[in-house]
């Protein structure tokens, strides 16, 4: 039963996850919006010089930001719908609660980083069959592309983390700590920039590089296990606020 | 036998705030029993803690002879919990919400289905089971919520203020209800602040105010030993009562008549019967009044209920 009940859990969050964004109609107006202006712009503009495929790629600095959301909405929705008082009262441990609802963050993160690799990706290709981008681009689109999602991907462990303990400090005695969760938030949200402008100075012109890291950087095999640590951290520190410090 | 709920002496502050002080109470299985307070008396505090939701600071609170700090998960399987505030995901509709919850308590497939017909039909909702909850009145999702809370068939069902806000039609729904559920046996823990519900519903009450319980029993041993015992006249041509001898207090107004509480009221009755034969005034009415929860709460703590 127990392995079921957390599919349940799972699916539970996932669903109600789902219907948020199903229900949002106007962002999705947006994305539309957004993905024929691209399509426009590389129509226009891609085959000219200085125009780099690389530039698809910037719209991934904003997602850490949207996996902390993902989390965060997870936890704060129940303060808010007053939902707490079941969704508290279910038959499992709330790390068992809170596990789940990390798990859902985590395939949503999954699909929107598949979803939106996947846009980027057949940018470029269209891109290419308009003006005829060479194998070399490509590769070298690809390779910064793996980079942009490699380390988004390593980071949203932590950022999910984050956003599931701001959710519950919200409604937390400890409540006082939420100004530094929210500076963490800002500050390691922007960590593509970060890496950014560790490489790249100025503005990006013809001398820009848009790679982050090589992937044989060591930033990778020595990063991620810091990461995945304090992700766990914090996971724990938001069960433990759940079952002690609670305001309700 | 183990009561169904046993709180010994538990204590819990908010934030130095003391919540509860120290509060007893013992609940027989099979029984309903009436948690009845003003707001802030410690009611739902009480409640959180049986839940789970909160922890005692001190004392030992047990659910079917079950610690509610080591069995939490074990307890919560056997309790439907039906909190204060609407506790529904709004957009959804009654029947998603119920599948939702029958499948966190493990209810699933054909039974499932089965299971949600049934209680919707008891909270009388069965042909608005498609409609998204936010389109529902205060009582309809406070029926589809007590819907929620029945889906694995608990034990112990514990309501918090089910009845606030909501209209009658609803609340009369609820009384069913709780009535249905007595027969099959679930034990009913049910918090108000209105009296006439407890004395409705309950067979044991507790009365808490300020975080103590101040008086707890059957219904009518509380009424018996804290209730004022009172005189009730009503004569037939209206106008002032015959006075009666000194001791028995000043008669007051109530109805058409007037009313005086006294711990002798079977003296007093006799009394005023002389009285009013001497004075040859008529008597329509007169009759010593069954004590009411209200006169046991203000006897206890010297200030209405309602004022609360």
């Amino acid at each position: 039963m127990e392995h079921g009940t957390f599919a349940a859990l799972f699916r539970h969050e996932f669903h109600m996850d789902f219907r948020r964004w199903r229900n949002l109609k106007w962002a999705w107006i947006y994305v539309a919006a957004l993905l024929v202006l691209a399509l426009a712009a590389l129509t226009l503009w891609g085959g000219q010089k200085g125009f780099r495929l690389e530039f698809l790629l910037f719209a991934t600095y904003a997602f850490p930001y949207l996996v902390f959301g993902f989390s965060y909405r997870s936890v704060k929705r129940e303060w808010t719908g007053s939902t707490f008082g079941w969704w508290l009262t279910l038959p499992y441990s709330r790390a068992r609660l809170l596990l789940a609802k990390y798990a859902a963050s985590l395939g949503q993160t999954g699909i929107a980083l598949a979803a939106y690799f996947g846009a980027v990706t057949l940018l470029a290709l269209y891109n290419a069959a308009v003006h005829g981008a060479s194998g070399s681009e490509l590769r070298q689109f690809a390779e910064v592309a793996v980079q942009y999602l490699l380390i988004v991907a390593f980071i949203s462990p932590f950022m999910l983390s984050l956003g599931l303990l701001t959710g519950i400090l919200v409604r937390s005695h400890w409540k006082a700590l939420l100004p530094l969760t929210w500076v963490a938030f800002g500050v390691l949200g922007n960590v593509l920039n970060w890496l950014n402008l560790a490489r790249n100075s100025g503005p990006a012109g013809d001398d820009y590089d848009p790679t982050l890291f090589p992937l044989e950087s060591p930033v990778y095999w020595l990063g991620v296990p810091a990461i995945l640590a304090l992700a766990s951290l914090l996971l724990a520190g938001a069960v433990k606020v759940c079952n002690k410090y609670l305001a309700l | 036998m183990n009561p169904a709920i046993a709180m010994d002496r538990v204590v819990k502050s908010y934030e130095g705030k003391p919540a509860l002080k120290g509060i007893s109470l013992a609940v027989r299985e099979g029984g309903c029993f009436g948690l009845l307070g003003p707001n802030g008396a410690g009611k739902s505090t009480s409640m959180k803690i049986l839940t789970g939701l909160l922890e005692p600071d001190r004392g030992a609170a047990r659910v079917f002879g079950r610690d509610v700090r080591r069995d939490g998960a074990e307890i919560r399987r056997q309790i439907g919990y039906v909190p204060q505030a609407i506790t529904l995901y709004e957009k959804l509709s009654a029947y998603d919400n119920l599948v939702f919850f029958g499948e966190m308590y493990g209810v699933r497939g054909g039974q499932l289905k089965k299971r949600i017909g049934e209680v919707l039909a008891q909270v009388g909702l069965a042909d608005r089971a498609k409609d998204a909850v936010e389109k529902f009145s205060g009582g309809m999702k406070r029926r589809v919520n007590i819907a929620a809370a029945l889906l694995h068939r608990p034990r112990l069902i514990i309501m918090d203020e089910p009845t606030v806000g909501i209209d009658p039609q609803s609340r009369n729904h609820i009384f069913e209800m709780i009535r249905s559920l007595r027969r099959e046996g679930a034990t009913v823990l049910y918090s108000t602040h209105y009296m006439e519900e407890v004395e409705a519903l309950c067979d044991e009450l507790a009365i808490v105010d300020r975080g103590e319980v101040i008086a707890q029993g059957e219904l009518g041993d509380v009424l018996d030993r804290y209730g004022a015992r009172a005189v009730y006249l009503e004569l037939q041509e209206g106008g002032t009562p015959p006075p009666l001898p000194a001791g028995f207090g000043k008669p007051v107004p109530k109805e058409r008549g007037w009313l005086i509480e006294t711990p002798r009221p079977l003296e007093a009755l006799t009394a005023w019967a002389a009285a009013c034969e001497a004075g040859s005034a008529g008597v329509k009415r007169l009759e010593i009044v069954r004590p009411s929860l209200e006169s046991v709460f203000l006897s206890l703590t010297g200030t209405s209920l309602r004022d609360n």
